[in-house]
C-alpha cells in the first residue's frame, strides 16, 4: 500500500491526478496504476471502515442510510433529511439526492443494481423526438459494460443473452441472485396482468469472487453490506494501492484547478482539513467527484462553458405499498432483488417517461410498528397486528426518467459555505411534465399488482408527491446531466472523449477530463452505476493510449 | 402495583399470578416499614438517602408494570436488561421522564380510586401520547426527542426478537445464499407469535 501523508509534501507530481475515489475514480486509478502509470487520487472525505459504519448504524435511531457515514465539516455532503443544510435548494421541487464524500464514494451504500442502459436510452432524441442523443452508442460502450461487469462481479441471468432487453455478447461473470419467496409469490400473481419479476443484475457475489464472500442475506445492503459480498469502489481503491505507483490522499479537498489560458490545466490546488494549501501536478487530470461536486469544482475554478452544472436529472421515485392476502415474509435476503421491466420503454416515451418497478424486500418494522401503535393497538392485539403486517407487507419502488432541462442546474451558493470557506452547491430543480405524466399509468399498474395479490382492503397506499409543487420528492440518488457529454462545444460540457470544452476557445482542453454520472444526457430508468463504470473504463483506455504516446 | 390488565390465563398461569400480588405486597410492605423506622430513628440525611432509594425502586417498579401492561406481557417476564437500559435512557431525557412521571401519577390515581385500567383509551390524551411513545421505544429500541436521540438496543429490540427465527435483524448474516427463496419453516413460523421480551 502506497499512501502518502500529504502534510509532508507541498507539491506532488504524477502522470494522472484523479479527483474523487468513487466508482469512476477508483476504476480509472486502478487501471492506470496496474499498467504502470503513476496516479495520485485525491479524495475530499475520510477513509471509511466497514465495521465502523455497521456499528454506527446499529447505534443511531431510524433507518437513515446517510447518518452512519461521517459528514466532515471540511467535506460535507447532503444528509437527505428535510433539514439538510448542504444543498441550497430553489425551484419548484426540493432536490433530495444524496451522495457520500469518502474513500470509495457512494457505492458503500447502494442496492448493488448494475443495469445497462437500453440502446434507445443512448439515442432518445432520434428514437422519440425528445431529450438528447448521447455521442456514444450502446454498441460502442458494450465491451466496456462487460469489462465493468467483470471488475465489479455482476450477477445476472445470461440465458438468453438479451434477457434484460439489451444485446449482450457474453454471459455475466456470476449466476443471478436467487429470487426471494416474496418475489416468486408476486411473480405468480402478476402473470395474469402481463408482468413478471426478473432477478435484477447486481454487483453482489452469488459465488466467492475476487476474494470476496458470497452474499449471506443480511438484508442490510443499505447502508452497508456487513461482509463485503456487495461490491463497493473501495475494492478497486485497495487493489490500486497494491501498486507502488498509486497514491491515495484522503481528506484532500480540491478547491481550485489552475489553467494556462483555459487551454490546459497546470496544477490542481487542494487543502487539508486545516486549510493548508498543496498542489498536485500531472500530465492529465480526471474529475471524478460525482454529478454535483464535479460541476461545483469547475464553477469554483471558472472552467468550462455556460453549460457546466446545467441539465441536472435524476430518477425520481414513487412508492406504493399494500398488504397481500397471504404471508410473503419480506426482509429475507438482499434488500431489492426482483424488478418488473415491462413498462420501461416504448413509443409512449414521445409523451412521457417509462418506468421500472422494484419489489422492495425491506423489513418494514419501524413503519409497521409506528402505524399500528398510532392505530391505537396495544398489548396482545398490537403484537398480533404487527406480526400480521410484518408477514404480508409488500413495497413497490418505481423509478421514473427525466428529460434534460437547462434550468435545472447546479450553481454556487452565495450564502452558505463549508468549514474551508468553499461555497455549498445551489440546486434549482423541477421534475417536469414529461415525468409527471407517468404518475397516473404508474398508479394504475401498482393498483393492478395489489389487486392481483389480493390485497387487504384499505391497505393500498400510493404516493402522489410528484404532482404536488414544492413538495420534496424521493430521489433515486442517480445524479445525471450536470457535465453533459456531446459533440457541440456550446451545448455540452465535455466532448465524446470526456474532455472538458474550454471556456474561451470552444474546443476541448488538452488534459482535463470528466468521469461521472454527470456525463449522461439521458436517464432511461435504469440505475447509473454500471454505465458510469463502463464510461470510466473507456476513459482509462483513452488515457493509457495518450500516456503511451 | 399489581398488573393493570385482566389477562385471559390458563390454570397454571392463575396459580403463578395468585402468588405475585402476595410477593409484591410483602416487598412493598417491607420497604415501607423499613423506611418509617429509619426516618424516625436516624433523622434527615440518612433517611433522605433511603427515601431516594425507595423512590427509585418504586419508579422502576411502576415502569415495569406499565410496560407489561402496554406490551401485553406479564411484567415479571420482561427482560431485566432491556428494562433497565430503557429506563436509564428515559431518565436522561428530562421532557420524556416528566411525561412518564405524569402518566404514572395518573395511573396511581386510577389505582387509588380502585378503577381497573382496561385500555390506554381511559387515560388523558397527554398520557395516551406518552404511552404510545413508550410502546414505540420498547418495540424499536429507538428514543427520539428534540434533545435526545439514541438507539438503545438493536438486535435485542422486540421488533427483531419476535422474528429472530425467520429473519435477520438487518446487518446480521442469516444463512447460505438463497435461503430467502423458501418461506420460513412451519415450526419457526409458530415461533413468530411467541413473545420473547
Amino acid at each position: 500500500m502506497s499512501k502518502t501523508n500529504h502534510y509532508e509534501k507541498k507539491n506532488l507530481h504524477a502522470d494522472v491526478i484523479v479527483v474523487g475515489s468513487g466508482i469512476a475514480g477508483a476504476l480509472i486509478s486502478y487501471r492506470l496504476a496496474k499498467n504502470g502509470f503513476h496516479v495520485i487520487c485525491l479524495e475530499a472525505g475520510p477513509e471509511i471502515q466497514r465495521l465502523d459504519i455497521l456499528d454506527n448504524f446499529k447505534r443511531l435511531p431510524g433507518r437513515d442510510f446517510q447518518a452512519p457515514y461521517v459528514n466532515s465539516p471540511h467535506a460535507p455532503f447532503p444528509s437527505g433529511r428535510s433539514n439538510d443544510s448542504y444543498l441550497e435548494s430553489v425551484g419548484e421541487n426540493t432536490y433530495t439526492g444524496t451522495y457520500i464524500r469518502g474513500v470509495g464514494g457512494t457505492t458503500w451504500h447502494w442496492a448493488g443494481h448494475s443495469w445497462r442502459f437500453l440502446s434507445e436510452d443512448f439515442r432518445e432524441r432520434s428514437s422519440y423526438g425528445v431529450g438528447l442523443d448521447m455521442p456514444v452508442t450502446y454498441e460502442e460502450l458494450e465491451p466496456y459494460y462487460f469489462e465493468a461487469e467483470i471488475e465489479m462481479g455482476v450477477a445476472g441471468v445470461s440465458s438468453p443473452l438479451n434477457y434484460y432487453h439489451v444485446h449482450r455478447k457474453n454471459p455475466y461473470p456470476l449466476p443471478p441472485v436467487p429470487l426471494s419467496y416474496l418475489d416468486t409469490y408476486v411473480s405468480s400473481k402478476i402473470q395474469s396482468i402481463g408482468l413478471s419479476i426478473k432477478s435484477a443484475p447486481s454487483a453482489r457475489n452469488t459465488l466467492v469472487y475476487d476474494e470476496r464472500p458470497q452474499c449471506c442475506g443480511s438484508n442490510n445492503c443499505m447502508p452497508i453490506c456487513p461482509i463485503g459480498a456487495q461490491y463497493s469502489a473501495s475494492v478497486h481503491i485497495n487493489k490500486a494501492l497494491q501498486f507502488k505507483n498509486m497514491q491515495l490522499l484522503s481528506n484532500a479537498i480540491v478547491d481550485q484547478i489552475v489553467t494556462k489560458d483555459h487551454k490546459k490545466v497546470e496544477t490542481i490546488q487542494f487543502r487539508d482539513p486545516r486549510g493548508n494549501a498543496y498542489h498536485a501536478r500531472g500530465k492529465y487530470y480526471v474529475l471524478a467527484a460525482g454529478g454535483i461536486e464535479t460541476p461545483k469544482l469547475l464553477l469554483l475554478s471558472n472552467i468550462g462553458n455556460d453549460q457546466v452544472g446545467r441539465n441536472l436529472m435524476d430518477h425520481p421515485i414513487l412508492m406504493s405499498s399494500f398488504a397481500a392476502q397471504d404471508d410473503v415474509f419480506p426482509g429475507r435476503g438482499p434488500m431489492v432483488i426482483g424488478s418488473m421491466t415491462e413498462h420501461q420503454t416504448g413509443s409512449f416515451r414521445q409523451e412521457r417517461t417509462g418506468f421500472r418497478i422494484n419489489l422492495k424486500n425491506f423489513f418494514f418494522m419501524q413503519d409497521i410498528v409506528r402505524e399500528q401503535i398510532e392505530a391505537g393497538h396495544f398489548g396482545n392485539r398490537l403484537r398480533e397486528e404487527i406480526d400480521h403486517r410484518a408477514r404480508r407487507t409488500i413495497g413497490l419502488e418505481v423509478f421514473l426518467g427525466q428529460l434534460p432541462d437547462p434550468n435545472n442546474r447546479v450553481s454556487l451558493s452565495t450564502s452558505h459555505r463549508d468549514a474551508l470557506g468553499i461555497p455549498h452547491p445551489r440546486i434549482h430543480y423541477q421534475i417536469g411534465k414529461w415525468t409527471q405524466k407517468a404518475v397516473k399509468p404508474i398508479y394504475d399498474v401498482c393498483n393492478e399488482i395489489a389487486h392481483a395479490c389480493g390485497h387487504e382492503p384499505k391497505s393500498f397506499k400510493f404516493d402522489y408527491h410528484l404532482l404536488v409543487p414544492s413538495k420534496r420528492f424521493s430521489s433515486g440518488n442517480h445524479i445525471m446531466g450536470t457535465t453533459l457529454m456531446g459533440n457541440n462545444p456550446l451545448a455540452a460540457v465535455t466532448d465524446p472523449d470526456c474532455r472538458v470544452y474550454s471556456k474561451k476557445h470552444h474546443e476541448p482542453m488538452t488534459n482535463l477530463f470528466v468521469s461521472s454520472s454527470g456525463l449522461l444526457s439521458a436517464t432511461g430508468v435504469n440505475n447509473v452505476t454500471l454505465t458510469v463504470a463502463a464510461f470510466s473504463l473507456r476513459l482509462a483506455e483513452k488515457l493509457q493510449m495518450l500516456l503511451k504516446n | 402495583m399489581t398488573p393493570l390488565k385482566n389477562f385471559s390465563l390458563n390454570r397454571r398461569k392463575w396459580i403463578q399470578w395468585a402468588f405475585i400480588p402476595l410477593i409484591l405486597a410483602f416487598i412493598k410492605k417491607y420497604f415501607s416499614i423499613g423506611f418509617l423506622f429509619v426516618q424516625q430513628r436516624e433523622g434527615s440525611e440518612d433517611s433522605l438517602k433511603i427515601k431516594e432509594h425507595e423512590q427509585d425502586f418504586q419508579r422502576v417498579f411502576d415502569f415495569r408494570s406499565l410496560s407489561g401492561f402496554l406490551l401485553g406481557v406479564p411484567a415479571t417476564e420482561l427482560d431485566e436488561s432491556l428494562l433497565s437500559q430503557l429506563k436509564h435512557e428515559i431518565d436522561r431525557d428530562s421532557s420524556l421522564s416528566q411525561k412518564l412521571e405524569a402518566l404514572l401519577q395518573e395511573l396511581d390515581i386510577h389505582q387509588e380510586q380502585g378503577s381497573i385500567l382496561e385500555t390506554p383509551d381511559q387515560l388523558s390524551p397527554a398520557s395516551q401520547r406518552t404511552a404510545k411513545t413508550l410502546l414505540y421505544i420498547w418495540y424499536t429500541g429507538e428514543l427520539e426527542s428534540h434533545t435526545h436521540s439514541k438507539r438503545i438496543f438493536y438486535d435485542d429490540s422486540p421488533m427483531y426478537r419476535f422474528y429472530r427465527s425467520t429473519r435477520p435483524a438487518p446487518g446480521s448474516c442469516f444463512g447460505a445464499l438463497g435461503y430467502w427463496s423458501s418461506p420460513p419453516m412451519a415450526t419457526q413460523s409458530e415461533g413468530l407469535r411467541k413473545p420473547i421480551l
